[in-house]
């Protein structure tokens, strides 16, 4: 971090980063406390955030942050010692001071945002004044604020637990040296000393050490410093800190663990100020039904953790967390962008150079091409995966639109999430999060029935939504599914005909009628209530999901519930083409998309053409002849081809002169002009330095099955009868 | 080197009064580990005078501990009667301070 103090300086954007981080971490254990309120890992993370927040604003001189972020930690500090029951009005309120925190971490990226700031914070009393009311210490903290601010602002209280090997005095080590140290890093609160386990006067060997400390320290060196206080007796001693600010439990797991016994470890506990005896005593009956690990073992050392009880942290799970962090690189994502962009020249200067080569002739050059190429191939792979990110991150957003909208709307629901860790590229979860808040939105407000009529149904008051994901063949599989009421298809069908989508007395299959709700401008909600409007929904879904090249299905049982499934490619960039040739120029089909290819005999050409459609193997499939559809001149060759493509369940002919093979396409965007092109997607270079054009399967195979149905007068149907679960 | 001062004790049960000044650390412990034994032998408890001493270690203290457990498991009673400020800085920085004090809190 190079900027500092002042508050002049812009706020770094790594600062900006970690702290959105942290608060996604602190709204992720406030929701887990929801539901289960003692949770000891989510009162440490949360805690933890806060913390770490407060920690670094301090260093961009953010006081109105520091000072917000203090007293949160004060109720938290409460919460964490026991003293403080987590109930649904404290997480309430901590959500909503989180947002207000996010909202000041939101405010940095502008130059002005020391003003922005100050604005801002003029809600902070508001909020503080509400917590002071869960936590009477809260309350002091608030007030003398400013001091906390000027001095100790990372001040936290550690507890440290030492008892000495035998020879540290013979080492020329006196423990009383450590305490008058100690005392430099911070104020010693109180100290015990365990006089336990001298023997006997006449056994005893006044040159060893049998002593042990209890140590109650307020500092702001962390517990790295406190660590390398005593670096120099590990061998043989036993060390524990707590900290920063233990909990009771977590004494009460420190005291269990002392060879003096829980009881005499009590009364040093006490002795030094740790808390009160009574205190103390009733953590120690509340964790001794489970009783604690011991996780050292006698007169072994263990410093990176604490003594684990059942309520108190996991410190090995946080330790490898911690462990796994530095492990990762931030990278800008502008940066990956640029390296994918640079990789896609590079997969179509390869392609030029094995075209060479092959043209040379020679055998040596082509060899080596090959060889460029598979390495041009496997750095394409390792890139696209460097952006793919796991969905997980998105995912559990949801808990908090959940959370709130089940409040506004008066109704219990659960979210729960699978397939976190499933990857797909960082520029689709961008584009994704609009299309699932939709979902879950409608989910919630039309799926999810309210609790009176889900009990009559059989089902259990509390609804649930569940969000999946999985990969599917080059494709990831997004899921959101409820345990509501299911579409009503009845209400639909009518819905339908009387915004003419569908012509009254055409039969429908229940399927192709569920599909119907993405049809533009439909909406079946008896009353428009605030969450979902009138209208657009659905269909704006679908049509986002399409630009993404993915496609949308629907699947319900009535009573049973909805499910929507987003089907979508893993990436955008690039993706594995099939090249066809009409005329002089040449086309790009997503090889995905191709189902086969047919040779169209010279002789039935002229019908076939002239018919607009084809007999494959007893199924009518419609055809498109390209060199139609672009307005390409020039006599076709003598032979031409068929490339029969599928897209959802439709499927089409397209009638192409030559047919190329297969070329890694890298997608280019199209200019502005032409983004409105019917047929078209986008384009890419080819070896040879062309371009070629990528078709929009979607729009063609939809143009193909009008044109055949204008042809045979026949409206078709909007849903494919193909289509099925 | 500390002296030892084991007065002739005057009648009744008046305590047995040591008197330790210049250093008690670990090179003086061994000696004055046996001080407090014979002391403590007497069964009248101690009177420790610490006003002579200069330096003081955990060794130190670790016998003061000893001296005040030893004597209460006998029954007897074990106070630090008089402190130097070096004492009284070390006692006060391990939260034994009350050993000092005139009357004897009772052990736990």
């Amino acid at each position: 971090m190079s900027t500092h103090a002042g508050g002049l300086d812009r706020v770094p954007h790594t600062f900006v980063a970690e702290s959105r981080e942290l608060l996604r971490e602190m709204e992720g254990a406030l929701l887990t406390l929801e539901q289960s309120p003692r949770d000891p890992e989510a009162i440490h993370s949360l805690f933890r955030a806060v913390h770490t927040l407060k920690g670094s604003a301090g260093m961009f001189g953010l006081d109105p942050m520091v000072a917000f972020a203090h007293v949160l930690e004060g109720v938290l500090v409460e919460v964490r010692r026991g003293a403080l029951e987590v109930d649904d009005a404290l997480v309430e309120l901590l959500l909503t001071c989180s947002d207000h925190v996010a909202a000041m971490v939101a405010c940095l990226d502008g130059d002005d945002y020391v003003q922005r700031l100050e604005t801002l914070d003029a809600r902070s009393p508001e909020l503080l004044a509400q917590l002071a009311g869960f936590s009477p210490r809260s309350a002091a903290a608030a007030q003398d604020l400013v001091a906390a601010i000027g001095d100790d602002a990372q001040a936290a209280r550690w507890h440290i637990s030492v008892r000495f090997a035998p020879d540290v005095l013979r080492h020329g080590m006196d423990p009383l040296s450590f305490l008058r140290y100690l005392r430099t890093l911070g104020e010693l609160i109180g100290v015990a000393v365990v006089p336990d386990a001298i023997p006997a006067a006449a056994a005893m060997d006044p040159q060893a050490c049998y002593l042990g400390l209890e140590i109650e320290l307020q500092t702001a060196a962390g517990r790295r410093a406190l660590e390398e206080a005593f670096e120099y007796v590990r061998e043989g001693s036993t060390l524990h800190i707590l900290g920063p600010d233990p909990s009771l439990d977590e004494y009460a797991a420190l005291a269990r663990l002392q060879p003096e016994g829980e009881d005499r470890a009590l009364e040093s506990l006490a002795a030094c100020g740790a808390a009160s005896t009574a205190q103390l005593r009733a953590a120690l009956r509340r964790g001794a039904a489970h009783p604690a690990p011991a996780t050292t073992a006698a007169g072994e050392l263990d410093m990176a953790s604490q003594p684990s009880g059942s309520a108190a942290p996991r410190p090995g799970r946080s330790a490898a967390r911690r462990a796994a962090d530095r492990h990762f690189v931030r990278v800008d994502a502008g940066k990956l962008d640029e390296l994918i962009d640079l990789v896609g020249e590079l997969l179509i200067s390869s392609a030029g150079v094995s075209l060479g080569a092959r043209r040379s002739g020679e055998a040596d050059l082509r060899e080596a091409a090959a060889q460029l190429a598979r390495l041009v191939e496997e750095v394409r792979d390792r890139s696209l995966a460097l952006r793919m990110v796991p969905i997980g991150e998105t995912f559990s957003r949801f808990h908090r639109v959940v959370h709130d909208l089940g409040r506004t709307l008066g109704k219990d629901v659960e979210l729960a999430i699978g397939g976190a860790d499933t990857e797909l590229d960082k520029s689709m979860v961008e584009k994704l999060g609009d299309p699932l808040l939709h979902l879950v939105r409608n989910a919630l407000d039309h799926g999810i029935e309210p609790a009176a009529r889900r009990i009559a149904t059989g089902k259990p008051a509390r609804g649930r939504i569940r969000l999946d994901a999985w990969h599917e063949s080059g494709h990831i599989v997004i899921e959101v599914a409820d345990d509501g009421a299911g579409l009503d298809t009845g209400k639909i069908l009518a819905r339908a005909q009387d915004a003419g989508l569908v012509e009254v007395g055409q039969v429908l299959s229940e399927r192709q009628i569920q599909q119907l709700v993405m049809e533009p401008g439909f909406s079946t909600a008896d009353e428009v209530t605030p969450v979902s409007g009138r209208g657009v929904g659905m269909d704006v879904v679908k049509r986002n999901i399409e630009a993404l090249r993915g496609t949308v299905s629907i699947d319900s049982i009535p009573g049973a519930g909805t499910r929507v499934a987003l089907r979508l490619p893993l990436t955008l960039a690039i993706i594995e083409g099939f090249l066809v040739g009409v005329g002089r120029s040449a086309y790009v089909i997503p090889l995905e998309m191709v189902v086969e290819c047919l040779e169209l005999a010279a002789a039935e050409r002229e019908a076939t053409c002239a018919r607009g459609y084809l007999n494959l193997r007893g199924e009518v499939l419609p055809l498109l002849r390209l060199r139609d559809v672009f307005g390409i001149g020039g006599h076709t060759g003598r032979r031409e081809n068929i490339v029969v493509v599928q897209h959802g369940q439709r499927r089409a002919g397209f009638v192409v002169d030559a047919l190329l093979g297969e070329s890694q396409t890298v997608i280019k965007p199209l200019g502005k002009l032409f983004e409105r092109l019917a047929g078209i997607s986008g384009s890419t270079i080819l070896g040879s330095g062309e371009v070629a054009l990528i078709l929009d399967i979607q729009a063609l195979v939809e143009q193909a099955i009008g044109a055949e149905a204008a042809r045979t007068g026949v409206r078709p149907p909007r849903i494919e009868d193909r289509q099925n679960p | 080197m500390s002296d030892a001062d084991m007065d002739a004790q005057p009648p009744a049960a008046a305590p047995v009064r040591l008197a330790w000044s210049g250093p008690v650390t670990i090179y003086e412990a061994v000696e004055l580990r046996r001080q407090l034994l014979d002391a403590l032998e007497a069964g009248r408890g101690l009177a420790l005078d610490l006003g002579g001493v200069d330096e003081i270690d955990t060794a130190g203290i670790q016998l003061l501990v000893l001296a005040q457990r030893e004597a209460h498991l006998a029954g007897q009673r074990s106070e630090v009667v008089a402190a130097s400020a070096p004492v009284r800085e070390a006692l006060d920085l391990c939260g034994l301070g009350q050993l000092e004090a005139p009357a004897m809190p009772e052990q736990p």
